[in-house]
């Protein structure tokens, strides 16, 4: 039971900040496409745009893997 | 690299000037200061812009576009002629498109007349097939048969007030005279036929007018016809339009074959023609002389000078100077890298043009990207792959962009099969299992914390590097705030790195005065530079480095998908369908690494490196030069 919870913390902690950033993402590439479409030396502005609500991800993983090295 | 520039004053007599501009666009070096300006039109101008605009016109009745098979070598033959057009060159040039134009569009009007008869034909059988039996039948019994469009609904209304007309006229007439029928298109168009003796026509056709229907007709010619009579023809003429049409084609296809490079080469030389007279009459002139100015590459000014001197010789004044500091935000920038990086200044193409005496990161971009993307496939089965897709596309001649994106597949490639040999890894663990491959370092999907280790600490390295490059920047610039907070950043960074250094045991703990120093210092320097917003950046830079775990993240992901891959045959045995989903899978998880590698080393480029120096606010290098015919498509 505990190591279910552990497993579920973990998968939370992957799987929140997952949903939020495809959500920025989602909004962020729409607007970042027609903007690409009127100037294209925009591009690597909104690559960075793009990429950025990533992080999130990136340290909820880091979070989980901490959350099953510590406890399981 | 970013080349050095010096400017140019160019003096030279007015007499000489076409010929002093002709030979400059030739060299296509020299970047003016004043960029000659389309919409400026000159008298000169204006013809060769007609003729300009319609051989473009051309070009696209004729549906050209293929700029590359230009023939350089015609270009350069034909370029003479127009060095110095006169009247009857330029009349002569008109009269050959005007006429060629007309036969052009004489052609395609026939044809799009063709292809709307065949159409309307097709229309009208269609129609007059589903009325044929109907057709037919009344005729046989003497009665006319007229087709029409309706608009209303009420068709029974309107058929019982013929039938009252006609039993008006004819009371001891049958009353089946007047059959119907209505036919609606999938399309909603509703065509009605009907019978009548022929003798009502005109009331029959004021009744129907009057009920806002319209008389159907067969098509151009057919239309006097009667419908019996008109279909055989009809059906004739659909098998020969079609012959007609297709033949007009291949007349058009063959010369637009023939013609479209040379009116394609003709289009290149008078916008050649066109931009030297702009450039020409923007000059400064005063009296018999006349001046230029711009921006020559350092490396170009021996070439110029001899090619200038060896035509012109006395007869041409050059002076040269280094830009000086206020002009920085006006000198262009063009970057010159070894052969090996130069695909990477690919990435700066999507970025703000740099400065001048701004850092050119392409070199570090070309060692960093590679190696970021290589460290996340880290599978050598994936890398060959990866190689194999790069040598394809630098096969694909023609194509600038396409050669780099190979080039830069390549390295990936080469660093991809670096860390599979690292972690063993040749699509996922099938190299251990069919070759008993050993990694070399460790097994990332088993040992997952050395791996994130080593990812934070690449990225802190790659950050404080960053940071360097902003202080250089900061000095070279003059920018006494940039470097001020950028070496505060680099010793909050030292302070971190010699504090877990004695966190760890490594140093003696005598040495803690160290990070202590280092940290009071770097925030003084900090806030000195930045203000609490500098603060708040150095915040953020500890954010940027943990960043560098997606290295990890993402590696750990691609090895698990790729073993999980390998697992369908371990479920299903070796069958087609344990191969062919092991293949999906890994199909999906090279898509993925590629993808994933490629877009994420890119944002650690982009967020995490240069955005700790690269500023951008420079001027793109465009010599006035003849482009390459392949460029002129953008135009």
């Amino acid at each position: 039971m505990e190591k279910a919870l552990i497993a579920l913390a973990a998968a939370l902690a992957v799987g929140l900040p997952a949903i939020a950033t495809a959500y920025a993402q989602a909004r962020i590439g729409s607007v970042g496409a027609g903007t690409i479409a009127e100037k294209p030396e925009t591009g690597g502005i909104i690559i960075i745009l793009e990429a950025l609500p990533e992080t999130m991800v990136i340290l909820g993983f880091v979070v989980a893997v901490m959350l099953i090295l510590q406890f399981a | 690299m970013i080349r050095d520039m010096l400017f140019l004053g160019l003096w030279g007599l007015v007499r000489d000037r076409s010929r002093i501009i002709e030979k400059l666009h030739d060299l296509g070096v020299l970047h003016l200061r004043e960029e000659p300006v389309e919409y400026v039109s000159t008298e000169a101008a204006a013809e060769l812009k007609l003729l300009r605009g319609k051989a473009l016109g051309l070009l696209e009745s004729l549906g050209w576009n293929k700029w590359s098979s230009i023939p350089r070598k015609a270009l350069e033959e034909k370029r003479s002629v127009l060095s110095s057009p006169d009247e009857a060159i330029i009349d002569g040039i008109r009269d050959s498109l005007d006429s060629f134009s007309t036969r052009i569009i004489e052609r395609t009007s026939l044809r799009e007349e063709l292809e709307s008869r065949v159409n309307s034909i097709k229309g009208a059988l269609r129609t007059v097939r589903h009325f044929d039996s109907f057709i037919s039948e009344n005729s046989g019994k003497g009665l006319e048969v007229t087709l029409w469009w309706v608009q209303r609904a009420n068709i029974a209304d309107l058929a019982a007030r013929i039938r009252r007309m006609i039993k008006e006229h004819d009371p001891l007439g049958s009353d089946d005279k007047t059959p119907y029928h209505l036919n609606v298109s999938p399309g909603g168009e509703r065509i009605l036929a009907i019978a009548y003796p022929s003798e009502f026509r005109k009331e029959v056709s004021d009744i129907l007018t009057s009920g806002e229907c319209l008389p159907w007709m067969l098509p151009g010619e057919y239309e006097t016809m009667p419908f019996q009579d008109a279909i055989p023809l009809m059906e004739t003429a659909l098998e020969d339009l079609p012959r007609r049409i297709e033949e007009i084609e291949r007349n058009l296809v063959k010369t637009r074959e023939e013609w479209g490079p040379k009116i394609g080469a003709l289009y290149v030389l008078l916008d050649e023609k066109i931009e030297e007279i702009l450039v020409e009459t923007g000059s400064d002139t005063r009296g018999v002389i006349f001046r230029l100015s711009g921006w020559v590459p350092t490396d170009e000014k021996d070439r110029l000078e001899t090619e200038l001197r060896g035509e012109f010789r006395e007869r041409i004044l050059l002076r040269w100077r280094d830009p000086h500091p206020g002009e920085w935000s006006e000198v262009p920038t063009s970057l010159s890298n070894p052969e090996y990086f130069r695909p990477f200044e690919l990435f700066l193409r999507l970025m703000p043009v740099n400065s001048y005496k701004g850092l050119d990161p392409t070199i570090l971009i070309g060692i960093f990207f590679p190696f970021f993307g290589g460290c996340m496939i880290g599978d050598m089965g994936y890398g060959l792959v990866i190689g194999a897709l790069g040598l394809g596309f630098r096969k694909k001649v023609g194509s600038p962009i396409l050669n780099d994106v190979g080039a830069i597949l390549l390295y990936i490639a080469a660093w991809s099969i670096f860390w599979g040999v690292a972690y063993g890894e040749a699509f996922g663990d099938l190299g251990h299992r069919l070759l008993h491959l050993e990694p070399l370092w460790l097994e990332r999907s088993q040992v997952v914390i050395p791996v994130m280790i080593f990812t934070i600490s690449l990225g802190f390295a790659h950050v404080l590097l960053g940071f360097i490059m902003g202080m250089i920047q900061g000095l070279r610039t003059g920018h006494r705030h940039l470097w001020l907070e950028r070496l505060g950043n680099i010793l909050i960074f030292m302070a971190l790195l010699t504090g877990m250094i004695l966190v760890k045991g490594w140093l003696p703990g005598q040495l803690f005065t160290v990070p202590v120093t280092l940290l009071v210092l770097g925030l003084a320097l900090l806030l000195a530079g930045g203000g609490m917003g500098g603060l708040v950046e150095a915040l953020g830079s500890v954010g940027n480095v943990l960043s560098y775990v997606r290295i990890a993240a993402i590696g750990l992901s691609s090895a698990i998908l790729a073993m999980v891959a390998n697992s369908f045959v371990d479920s299903m045995g070796v069958t087609f369908v344990g191969i062919f989903m092991a293949m999906t899978i890994h199909l999906l998880n090279f898509v993925l690494a590629i993808a994933g590698s490629s877009l994420h080393s890119a944002r650690l480029q982009y967020v995490e490196f240069l955005g700790k120096f690269y500023s951008g606010g420079g001027t793109r290098y465009k010599p006035f030069s003849r482009r390459k015919p392949e460029l002129w498509k953008k135009h």
